[in-house]
């Protein structure tokens, strides 16, 4: 096991080698000068243009500005946010805890309401449950997240008053965007569940615990789960990145303080040291996620060789 | 239905046997019911609308659903119902454009990789096993961030993110098709690469190919729709659905349905391309075209 996790994280580092390309050649990809265009807007001397060329290093060979990037990263200096001219490390690590709160809180929820829903639809299987469920399934995966979030803060805010609509201070403004994610999240796991335990209580040993006797409710949630489990827990990872996605948007209707809040202002606001940062935050999260997820489902299913 | 006498089998075409499965489908009816509304309405929009989707009356503002008035008037007075209308043509267009980006080149990328192999293949799904990690919106946002926001750049951002599923896609239906007797009969008869990639193997992968463009629309139209939301898709005074409820946040208590109907609208359109494109995939799924 622990070999396995090692070569995993070996495995990371070309990964990672490929993001942080990717990360910097945003800067580069971009059409028309970067430094005119940060400094859209403002009225800059050809002094100042020229300043801030040098003091971002564009004045450099690409590999130059590349082995640069690449050592500042490590030692955890993203540069300088443009228009609030702090350190952009300092800028993420406040809002980062926000985000992650909130997306595996929907990841909670998400796994609550879509195992149920997805255990439920395939035991009872082609009865009111289960086209009730599937049904709501099919909604959740076709409403658009902020639409969600916005009936639910009309709601539960404005109609009810149980939860404040906006803000991430306190774990009650958690509630309702995470609520919104993780329903639409639970829509697609309840139906990956619903097939996946449908598949395996077909299977030979399901009949054979039936045959010996076993009670009913011990051949479906000792036996047939456990094993239906196990595409879920692969997609895992898929869906973090998805929530991490969705928290973006939903930061936004809630005006909830995460990365995804600051990365809007910094696309508007041209501030490519923070939108190189945050796309590096992202894409760093998803891939030690997708690490874990890889470990756990070598856990889960004992068939997973780790040579 | 003519049945073959040595076989007993159905002897029509594939492609009208498949047809003939997905209009008995009920999800096929109701998803195509769906789309076949929202086509007639974007073709349709000046016939339908009752106003100018554009035309300002701050006397009329914020007027509830009723007299003269089908689903109420935004903040600025203008008619719901016909920017609803007029939007379905922008929603059709993202789906259109984006969904065609991602397919063509997908298709020419997995093609291309699929059929030559080796250390290109290596790279570029590596590459492409990294870009599915920044799953839909993140690497749509990825792109806006490179381009600016607008909505031609939030099609190309939404057409971009599409690229990988369809490149990895093709790519493993190329890599088995290479292997059967008709690419080696074709090959062993001087045939090109180009031309065995393009006519002998993407007509026999392009039912795949089919179901995912079906299956991306719906995803496609979220993500632009997400996009114009937080302002950086379709800019005002767009009708574009997402581009309605910017700033609708404040209208909750007052006027519930500038919220309410732009949303049911994204809703329908996406449910309606899901049911499609999930009766597609069962129809089209090799294993339900036996016996």
């Amino acid at each position: 096991m622990a070999q396995y996790v090692a070569r995993r994280l070996l495995l990371l580092i070309p990964v990672l080698l490929g993001v942080s390309i990717l990360v910097f050649s945003m800067r580069v990809l971009v059409p028309g000068d970067p430094v005119r265009i940060m400094l859209f807007g403002q009225a800059a001397t050809e002094e100042r243009v020229e300043q801030l060329r040098q003091h971002l290093g564009l004045d450099q060979p690409l590999h130059v500005q590349y082995l640069r990037y690449m050592r500042n990263i490590l030692r955890g200096d993203l540069g300088t946010s443009i228009r609030s001219r702090r350190p952009v490390t300092v800028e993420i690590l406040e809002r980062y805890p926000n985000t992650i709160r909130l997306t595996v809180g929907s990841l909670l929820i998400a796994a609550a309401i879509g195992l149920v829903a997805g255990v439920v639809s395939a035991v009872y299987k082609d009865t009111w449950l289960d086209v009730v469920s599937m049904l709501g399934a099919l909604l959740g995966l076709s409403m658009p997240h902020f639409w969600l979030g916005l009936l639910l803060m009309m709601f539960f805010s404005v109609r009810l008053r149980w939860f404040p609509a906006m803000g991430s201070a306190t774990l009650r403004h958690l509630v309702l965007p995470a609520m919104t994610l993780g329903l639409i999240t639970s829509a697609m796991l309840a139906r990956l569940v619903r097939s996946s335990m449908l598949d395996v209580l077909q299977l030979d040993y399901v009949r054979t615990a039936r045959a010996k006797g076993l009670s009913e409710r011990v051949v479906t949630y000792k036996h047939a789960l456990r094993n239906a489990l196990i595409p879920a827990v692969t997609m895992l990872g898929l869906y973090f990145g998805y929530l991490l996605g969705g928290s973006f948007v939903i930061e936004i209707v809630f005006s909830y303080q995460g990365i995804g809040e600051a990365y809007l202002s910094a696309i508007l606001g041209r501030d490519f040291p923070l939108i190189q940062g945050i796309v590096l935050v992202y894409a760093v999260t998803i891939a030690v996620v997708n690490l874990v997820v890889d470990c756990m489902y070598g856990i889960l299913d004992p068939q997973v060789r780790y040579d | 239905m003519p049945k073959d006498q040595t076989t007993g089998r159905h002897s029509l075409p594939v492609w009208r046997l498949m047809l003939a499965r997905i209009v008995r489908k009920r999800a096929a009816q109701i998803g195509g019911a769906i789309v076949l509304v929202l086509v007639i309405t974007a073709l349709a929009a000046p016939y339908i609308a009752t106003h100018d989707p554009f035309e300002r009356n701050m006397a009329q503002r914020i007027q509830p659903p009723g007299d003269g008035h089908l689903l109420g008037t935004d903040d600025l007075g203008r008619d719901m119902f016909s920017r609803i209308v007029y939007g379905s043509r922008i929603t059709l267009q993202i789906g259109l454009i984006s969904v065609g980006i991602s397919a063509v080149v997908g298709t020419l990328v997995g093609l291309l990789v699929g059929y030559v192999g080796g250390l290109l293949d290596l790279m570029v799904m590596r590459a492409i096993d990294i870009l599915m990690a920044f799953s839909g919106i993140l690497l749509a946002l990825v792109v806006v961030a490179i381009l600016g926001p607008s909505l031609e750049n939030a099609m190309i951002a939404v057409g971009i993110s599409g690229i990988p599923e369809f490149a990895r896609l093709v790519r493993g239906s190329t890599v088995s098709v290479r292997q059967e007797m008709y690419i080696e009969a074709a090959q062993s008869q001087g045939a090109g690469s180009a031309r065995i990639m393009f006519l002998h193997v993407l007509p026999n992968i392009i039912s795949p190919i089919l179901v995912l463009t079906t299956l991306r629309f719906p995803a496609a139209i979220l993500t632009a729709a997400s996009l114009s939301f937080v302002g950086l898709g379709a800019q005002p005074p767009s009708p574009e659905w997402g581009a309605l409820l910017v700033g609708a946040r404040v209208h909750l208590r007052r006027a519930p349905w500038i919220v309410n109907y732009p949303g049911f609208a994204i809703m329908f359109s996406v449910l309606g391309f899901n049911l499609l494109g999930n009766a597609l995939r069962d129809v089209l799924d090799p294993r339900e075209l036996q016996g």
